[in-house]
């Protein structure tokens, strides 16, 4: 053989060592599976990490915390059918919109009754559009009031029962305090609105479509905006805020309307052992809390659907949320989760938290609820400016939003 | 050596020129040029246009319909849009004017400059090498937490101060350009021109006005159209500054909040050929009212 053959029959042999390397058979590869994951107070990791099987493995990534940067980055990405993401933690407040836009995976019909089994009736709808299950319910959390120490008692409230807002503001304000509204991701304003307004026997939105009715000039709309400004004129609080868990922790911090899971929250670590809760406060005749959760969605172009559904049964499975109220303080979509032995005495605000649950308002179930809250951060904040104007300016520009004009 | 005569070029009878031949003609030689641009520029204009003549909605694409002109008697007869478009133009205004200002004091001096000019020139231009965003934020938080928040003692920095002083960073970033455009046309005032000037008597703000201003009409025209343009399309610092329930928003940030934020692809892409259609009207009108008027 020449040098040259050589040179070739060698370069040949090192070809075929290094195509055999590559199709040496190996165990297969665990998937793993991305789950993006909003801002809640669970422990995503350890969640994941127990849940995780030989087929498949989780790796938890954050989406922003802002509201507003969430929505634009999933929008984005579900439009240009991102195939990265193969588990969501869908806001409930998203789903309408995101199902109408068929960004997601059917939910597989064998998996629909374990999904929807002993649901709370507002998740279930949080979860559902157009009649069909869009994602699996996960947690949905009622605010509740919470108060420090013998405050409320100080303020002459009871809290064996639902308050009304006129006696909670007048009773902080008597007592110096302050009356913290806990909004960490920018969508609490419209959440307090839409339950005030649900609370004087309104509806904030009625219908899906562009032209849907809404209810803001109207009487249970000027009784919200009557809360909104007594609360303001009684200089207690900021309205919903961002830093509303420091305010409350702070020296003259009295009240906080927060979810349930805000007892597991680092900022009120000082404070917790010390934090009462009663049912969130009226504004009419009945305590309508706002409600918002998560469900767990699979993107329509995931590449792995059987395995994130096979992830969601294990994540929405009776161990997971037992775990996500004990740890974390939310509150299972599932009412029977609450009564599970095991659960303990680990998440004391059963009663009343259940009972927020069912009687509580989540946001309208449009697809163009984005747009709505919106539309209403622009003509509420800042709450400073809310006068008997404000229903009906804010009428104009949301409808106009809704219908897609300028406002 | 001996050069010999290439064919491609025959001179016709009658004709000093040298034609070229039917392979040659200049269509062929720009045709690449014309297509990129077509396609960077016309094609994305034409695709907006087709856009905006439907509603639209990113997150509701079965939806979409057909609206004609819609959109555009929406935008026309809108106060929102044209409360924008006036605060666009006003931010505009005062920016190229004080920009332009600076820059010509800074032409002044930076022309007597040198053995230090190129020293200088780097430093004039070091504020426009930073990126918009990045100087939008640092004016930003200089009005809320750095140093114009304690010279001046700001308690509460709303979004009207905060858009203030991102357009003052604006006004920074920029002048550097400004005051080399017009350092470029300072020198173009020839010392004979100046020494005639001097020599019939005319002084310091006769020479500037009668002589210096007009010889340097060109690099003004382009100093302003330049700045006015970049200035009424910035979309950074007002973006930054923003906040639910602001009541100031400039045209672009308008178009950004329809397109990016809510979704409306059809009244965003209108809004932006509306806003275009601006700026072209404001390129036009400037460069007529500056062109240049030959006074030598």
């Amino acid at each position: 053989m020449s040098v040259r053959g050589k040179r070739v029959a060698a370069i040949g042999l090192a070809l075929v060592t290094l195509a055999a390397c590559g199709s040496n058979p190996k165990p297969e590869a665990t998937v793993t599976l991305n789950w993006y994951v909003g801002p809640d107070r669970i422990d995503a990791q350890a969640l994941a990490t127990s849940c995780n099987t030989a087929d498949y493995r989780i790796a938890v990534k954050e989406l922003p915390t802002d509201v507003d940067e969430r929505h634009q980055t999933l929008v984005r990405r579900l439009v240009a059918k991102d195939t990265s993401i193969d588990l969501l933690s869908l806001d409930s407040a998203f789903t309408a919109e995101f199902a109408e836009a068929q960004f997601l995976a059917p939910v597989p019909e064998d998996l629909i009754p374990e999904y929807s089994k002993d649901i709370a009736p507002a998740a279930l709808q949080a979860a559902t559009y157009e009649d069909a299950l869009v994602v699996a319910p996960w947690w949905f959390d009622p605010q509740l009031l919470w108060y420090r120490g013998k405050v409320a008692e100080r303020a002459g409230l009871d809290t064996t029962k639902a308050v009304s807002w006129d006696a909670l503001i007048a009773g902080a304000q008597r007592l110096g305090l302050t009356v913290q509204i806990d909004d960490p991701d920018g969508s609490g304003l419209s959440e307090w609105l839409n339950a005030l307004i649900a609370g004087s026997g309104g509806e904030l939105i009625a219908g899906t479509g562009r032209s849907a009715q809404v209810g803001l000039d109207s009487d249970a709309g000027r009784a919200a905006a009557g809360v909104v400004k007594f609360y303001n004129d009684a200089n207690v609080g900021p309205g919903p805020s961002r830093n509303a868990l420091e305010a409350f922790a702070a020296p003259t911090g009295g009240f906080l309307l927060a979810p349930s899971s805000v007892i597991s929250d680092p900022a009120l670590a000082g404070v917790a052992a010390d934090m009462g809760w009663a049912p969130y406060p009226m504004s009419g005749t009945t305590s309508v809390a706002p409600l918002a959760g998560i469900g767990l969605a699979v993107p329509l172009y995931a590449t792995q659907t059987d395995l994130s559904y096979k992830a969601i049964s294990c994540l929405t499975g009776p161990s997971a949320m037992r775990a996500i109220m004990s740890s974390a303080g939310h509150s299972s979509s599932r009412l029977t989760t609450y009564d599970d032995p095991a659960l303990g005495t680990t998440f004391p605000m059963a009663l009343v938290t259940k009972a927020a649950v069912m009687s509580g308002r989540a946001v309208p179930m449009t697809p163009h609820w984005n747009l709505v809250r919106s539309a209403i951060d622009d003509s509420w904040l800042p709450l400073t400016g809310v006068n008997d104007d404000t229903p009906k300016d804010s009428q104009r520009i949301v409808t106009a939003r809704l219908r897609g004009d300028l406002p | 050596m001996k050069f010999v005569k290439k064919p491609a070029f025959v001179r016709m009878p009658g004709s000093g020129r040298p034609k070229a031949p039917t392979s040659m003609r200049g269509w062929v030689w720009l045709a690449p040029a014309v297509v990129v641009l077509l396609a960077i520029t016309a094609w994305p204009i034409g695709r907006a246009v087709w856009l905006s003549l439907s509603s639209y909605s990113l997150t509701n694409p079965e939806a979409r319909t057909s609206v004609g002109f819609d959109n555009y008697v929406e935008i026309l007869t809108n106060r929102t849009w044209w409360l924008a478009i006036a605060t666009s133009l006003i931010i505009v205004v005062l920016v190229v004017a004080v920009q332009l200002a600076l820059g010509f004091a800074f032409a002044l001096v930076l022309r007597r400059l040198t053995v230090l000019w190129p020293v200088t020139r780097m430093l004039v231009l070091l504020p426009f090498a930073i990126a918009a965003i990045v100087t939008a934020v640092v004016w930003r938080d200089a009005a809320t937490t750095g140093f114009l928040a304690s010279w001046f003692r700001l308690d509460s920095v709303g979004q009207l101060d905060q858009l203030a002083a991102v357009s003052l960073g604006e006004i920074w970033r920029g002048t550097g350009i400004v005051a080399v455009i017009l350092l470029a046309g300072l020198t173009q005032v020839s010392g004979r021109l100046h020494a005639a000037a001097v020599a019939d008597g005319a002084t310091g703000w006769q020479r500037l006005q009668r002589v210096i201003l007009p010889v340097m009409g060109p690099a003004f025209a382009v100093a302003i159209a330049y700045r006015a343009l970049d200035a009424f399309r910035a979309i950074e610092g007002p973006l930054l500054v923003d906040e639910p329930g602001a009541d100031i928003h400039t045209a672009p940030q308008v178009i950004w909040d329809t397109t990016f934020s809510s979704f409306e692809l059809g009244l965003g892409a209108a809004m932006s050929i509306v806003l275009l259609a601006i700026a072209a009207v404001l390129g036009v009108l400037l460069v007529q009212l500056f062109r240049v008027r030959r006074v030598v």
